[in-house]
């Protein structure tokens, strides 16, 4: 018998499912792929129904979502809100330090997410020789990321918004 | 203050040597001299019997006088061999009560020093010195008084008895001591100032290594073994340095000595050879001066022998005691003082400063007042000194000047038993200790209340009820359900078994189908992908016997049942690519526990499956029939919903629960009894009691699913009044080593709930909800409102500036300064520092 070259299993288990996922995504990428798998075999996948909160404003709960299918809307309520969908990663700095949540993350119709907590991903990135510069990096990844839809979305309708934004990242 | 010797009179660290062979064991000691005396006549005696069978028996051909002589001989050497026994067995007592009492003391006084000592002292140090430092201390205190006094003695006895002999001859041989008295000591100083070298030496070496291993991390994350390498070897080299020297110095004494000593005989037999040719000395006499002779070599090498002990006891003793040698910075006192009975918990700060070793004043010149019950937060930027201003009222650390006063008297003539009795503190990051929950839960009332143990329900304890509020208002008295939920209810209880089973169909008909996303129930017909392989093909558990998890898969028996229901290869080919994959994946990594929670193969077998796998490649995948036993077990241990390298084969997926029925049969046929089938009138005794009301497994392991299931359950708990009886058994729950088994958050609120159980007058609470979400946060400072405001004075250093409103007054610290105090709204209006915090610097 031979281990790899048995034929019933070729469907794809949830580790290489998940790791398809998480190794294109921005945050991950600078990672070596063996971390990425560590990252992905760590995850865990998770349903939310309708109307259930996955977060709450004011929350740290520590944790990353992948949205594998379904929408879910981010907002506090009464302020702006905007909707997240499959393939969007959520609250990626809050794997790298304490983040308090600015908004309330709610379920617009059933959700199933990949998730993974702060201690459980920290475990796997310090396996990594370089994994402090690379958490700066990340970190200022999702910055310029964050710095570049903001631009997008607002500066250009707000020529207030751009002076404080400038103000606020120099 | 100055800190009071105690009432014991010295402190243990000025203690000398001697005082523990003494103190409290003058009786032993009396004893063990009442031997000594014996024992030296017992050792004297031999000797007289050896001149007189030579001059007296031999000579004359008396046979009868030769039985005589002979048996008082030998009756002499037993009773100082018996005798010998005697005395170690004393000294060794005598010895170890002394070890036992010094690590003790030692310790007890360790605890108390100042918070300053230990930062600047690594726990390896603190662990060397009491397990391995003071044990020459300790036997040297055995010895102390045994091995000088029968050493001298015997040296006594024999000397005289030589001289008794002949004097001359005797006066020559033993001229030769007092050189000997002169030249060792001068050895022994090289070789003392090479052992306070190789103690300081040791130390350091203790030190590096703890420090290496707490921030292994680092020196991995870096890779910096070359560095770390390096200053180990180097140390270890020093080390071998100087414990080579040492040794030098040691042999030589022992050289020196062994020299002198020999040229005794040299003498006798020049000199005493003469005086028996001449007939001034007779032969038999010659003999016995030859055998006392020989015989001072014992009790002087003892001699010598304990001089070099005590010389190192000394070292090492000395040492290890001026290392400790700080003075704690409060008198401990007599715990059940009755004085904190009257508190009521009114602060008074006068003109606070703290500055530290290096000169940085953190505190400066801060003076605040707070009445019983009134309620403070502490803010401002990090570094602002906010921490430190709460630590010095607590009295964790020691103010450089002015004065804390708490109900008017100055908190540092307090005694800590009666301060702690007044003063709850919960630390930022709060330690949790190794053991349950429960003694987590009463350590600081144990401590305040003066209780050496960690009985709930022992005396001056308190009882379930006030732990279980103490659990609720912290907000951690869910998670204690949940353990509770956990634990696996002890064999025969049947009585509880029948309400469970009661739980079990309320859980059914009114949450089954709600809850039908979260638990996987257990199906007679169905896969079910949260239980494992053998759980699935059983429909059981195996209970202890030929069928248990550890056998099974080496049970030939059982082998043979997956061979006749065609399952055998397909679990043996699993078991391959599972081993394959999962060594794979974990190969490398350090051997964290997180790592292993969600594969099949444990991290203590880990390696073994390694060298599997290496085996598998180099065969091509031909499995040894050992092998195939190792496959066949992870593979029985396989868990679809939880082991996710490896996609389950759709062909076990149906032909598990098909086979169910035959396995049955063939169980009952050939091991009736030995597993546990699913039955929903049944109780499972070997599983948890939630397993056995959900009757069946949680599938995602999310906050949000365990809220939802633990709702629902603690619900149906209360309904049938069983709440108290989880929460007792949850209480048991073994948090690990520091806590480690509960997450961030559930360390902070047993922290809490610990202060809370204790319910002091005065509350320091120093970011103490740091780790809690919000809604946690919010219970409790809505608690700190409601039910703690003019009973509890509470000082709490606050991070986040939301959950300030509901505070007395806000204290505003900036740079070592208070800037500002006073009611929240009113500093708000006065838009100054407390607004530009809140509201942001605006430009």
């Amino acid at each position: 018998m031979n281990s790899s070259t048995a034929n019933n299993h070729n469907e794809p288990s949830e580790l290489e499912a998940n790791f398809e996922l998480l190794r294109d995504t921005l945050l991950f990428s600078g990672l070596p792929l063996e971390t990425v798998k560590l990252v992905a075999y760590l995850a865990v996948r998770a349903d939310f129904v309708r109307g259930e909160a996955v977060f709450r404003r004011g929350d740290d709960e520590g944790r990353a979502y992948l949205v594998l299918s379904g929408r879910l809307r981010a907002g506090d309520g009464d302020g702006p809100a905007f909707e997240v969908g499959e393939g969007e990663l959520v609250g990626g700095l809050s794997l790298l330090g304490t983040m308090v949540r600015r908004h309330t993350l709610t379920a617009l119709t059933d959700v199933r997410v990949l998730t993974i907590d702060r201690e459980r991903f920290m475990k796997a990135v310090s396996q990594f020789p370089g994994y402090r510069e690379w958490m700066v990096d990340a970190a200022l990844r999702l910055v310029r990321h964050w710095e570049e839809r903001l631009e997008r979305a607002v500066v250009h309708d707000c020529p207030g918004c751009r002076q404080a934004m400038e103000m606020g990242l120099l | 203050m100055t800190a009071e010797a105690g009432s014991k009179g010295t402190p243990i660290v000025k203690r000398s040597l001697f005082s523990w062979a003494m103190s409290g064991k003058l009786r032993l000691q009396a004893a063990l001299v009442a031997v000594i005396l014996v024992t030296v006549v017992a050792r004297v005696l031999p000797l007289e019997m050896q001149k007189r069978i030579i001059n007296q028996a031999i000579h004359l051909r008396r046979f009868d006088t030769l039985l005589l002589y002979c048996a008082i001989y030998l009756l002499a050497v037993a009773t100082a061999s018996g005798l010998k026994f005697a005395i170690n067995y004393l000294q060794t007592l005598i010895g170890q009560r002394a070890m036992t009492e010094m690590r003790k003391e030692l310790y007890h006084h360790i605890l108390t020093l100042p918070m300053g000592f230990f930062r600047k002292t690594q726990p390896g140090m603190v662990v060397s010195s009491l397990v391995t430092e003071l044990n020459t201390a300790g036997s040297f205190a055995g010895m102390a008084l045994a091995v000088p006094l029968t050493s001298v003695l015997t040296l006594c006895a024999f000397s005289a008895y030589l001289i008794w002999l002949h004097p001359l001859l005797a006066l020559v041989t033993l001229a030769i001591y007092p050189i000997v008295v002169f030249v060792i000591p001068k050895l022994q100083k090289g070789a003392n100032r090479a052992n306070k070298k190789r103690v300081d030496v040791s130390r350091e070496l203790s030190s590096r290594i703890a420090e290496t291993v707490s921030g292994i991390h680092e020196v991995q994350g870096h890779g910096a073994f070359a560095v770390e390498n390096k200053r180990f070897d180097d140390l270890v080299d020093r080390l071998l340095r100087i414990r080579i020297v040492w040794s030098l110095w040691r042999f030589g004494v022992k050289v020196a000595n062994n020299f002198f000593v020999s040229l005794g005989p040299f003498i006798v037999f020049l000199m005493g050879g003469y005086f028996v040719m001449r007939g001034s000395l007779e032969l038999g006499a010659m003999v016995a001066f030859l055998s006392a002779q020989e015989k001072l070599y014992d009790p002087w090498k003892e001699l010598i022998e304990f001089y070099q002990v005590y010389q190192d006891a000394s070292v090492r003793y000395g040492r290890t005691m001026e290392y400790f040698d700080v003075e704690p910075e409060m008198a401990l006192g007599a715990p059940a003082s009755a004085v904190a009975g009257r508190a009521r918990g009114e602060v008074e700060v006068t003109n606070l400063k703290f500055v530290t070793e290096d000169g940085i004043t953190l505190l400066d010149n801060i003076s605040l007042r707070l009445a019983p019950g009134e309620h403070l937060a502490l803010v401002g930027f990090s570094g602002s000194g906010k921490s430190t201003l709460a630590y010095c009222i607590g009295q964790l650390y020691r103010c450089t000047a002015g004065q804390v006063r708490i109900d008017g008297r100055d908190v540092s003539t307090m005694s800590k038993a009666e301060l702690m009795r007044t003063v709850g503190i919960v630390a930022q990051s709060p330690f949790i200790f190794t053991g349950t929950l429960a003694e987590n839960l009463l350590y600081a009332h144990a401590a305040a209340a003066g209780s050496e143990t960690l009985d709930a329900g022992g005396p001056g304890m308190p009882d379930l009820d006030s732990m279980i509020e103490a659990l609720q208002q912290a907000g951690l008295f869910i998670d204690v359900l949940r353990f509770g939920m956990n634990a696996v209810l002890p064999a025969g209880r049947e009585a509880e078994y029948d309400t469970m089973l009661r739980v079990r169909r309320s859980f059914q008909t009114r949450f089954g189908r709600e809850l039908s996303r979260d638990v996987e129930f257990f199906r007679h017909d169905r896969f079910l992908r949260y239980s494992t392989l053998a759980e699935n093909l059983i429909f059981g558990v195996p209970l202890k016997g030929p069928l248990d998890y550890r056998r099974l898969a080496g049970r030939g028996e059982f082998c043979a049942f997956l061979q006749g229901a065609g399952l055998l290869e397909d679990f043996i080919v699993l078991g391959a690519r599972l081993v394959e994959r999962t060594v794979k994946l974990l190969e490398g990594l350090e051997h964290d526990e997180v790592f292993f929670r969600q594969s099949p193969i444990g991290a203590a077998e880990f390696g073994r499956y390694q060298e599997l796998y290496r085996r598998l490649r180099q065969s091509g995948g031909e499995a040894e029939s050992g092998d195939r036993e190792a496959l066949l077990a992870v593979a029985l241990r396989f868990t679809p919903g939880l082991h996710k390298m490896v996609s389950l084969p759709g062909r076990l997926e149906e032909a598990l629960p098909a086979a169910r029925p035959a396995f049955r049969q063939w169980c009952e046929r050939e091991f009736p009894g030995y597993v546990a089938f699913y039955d929903e009138n049944a109780y499972i005794p070997s599983q948890s009691i939630l397993t056995n009301i959900l009757f069946g497994r949680l599938k995602n392991d999310t906050d949000q699913a365990r809220d939802r299931v633990t709702q629902a359950l603690v619900q149906l708990l209360i309904e049938e009044d069983l709440l108290e009886y989880i929460a007792k058994t949850g209480m048991q729950f073994h948090v690990g080593s520091k806590g480690d088994k509960l997450s961030g958050g559930q360390r902070q609120k047993l922290a809490i709930a610990r202060v809370l159980l204790k319910q002091p007058k005065v509350m320091i609470m120093d970011e103490a909800t740091s780790a809690l979400d919000n809604n946690s946060q919010t219970r409790i400072s809505n608690l700190l409102a409601r039910r703690y405001r003019g009973r509890s004075t509470v000082i709490a250093v606050v991070h986040r500036l939301d959950s300030i409103a509901g505070f007395d007054r806000v204290a505003v610290m900036k740079a070592g300064k208070l800037v500002e105090i006073g009611p929240y709204e009113t500093l708000l209006r006065q838009k100054g520092v407390l607004y530009e915090l809140v509201h942001g610097k605006q430009s």
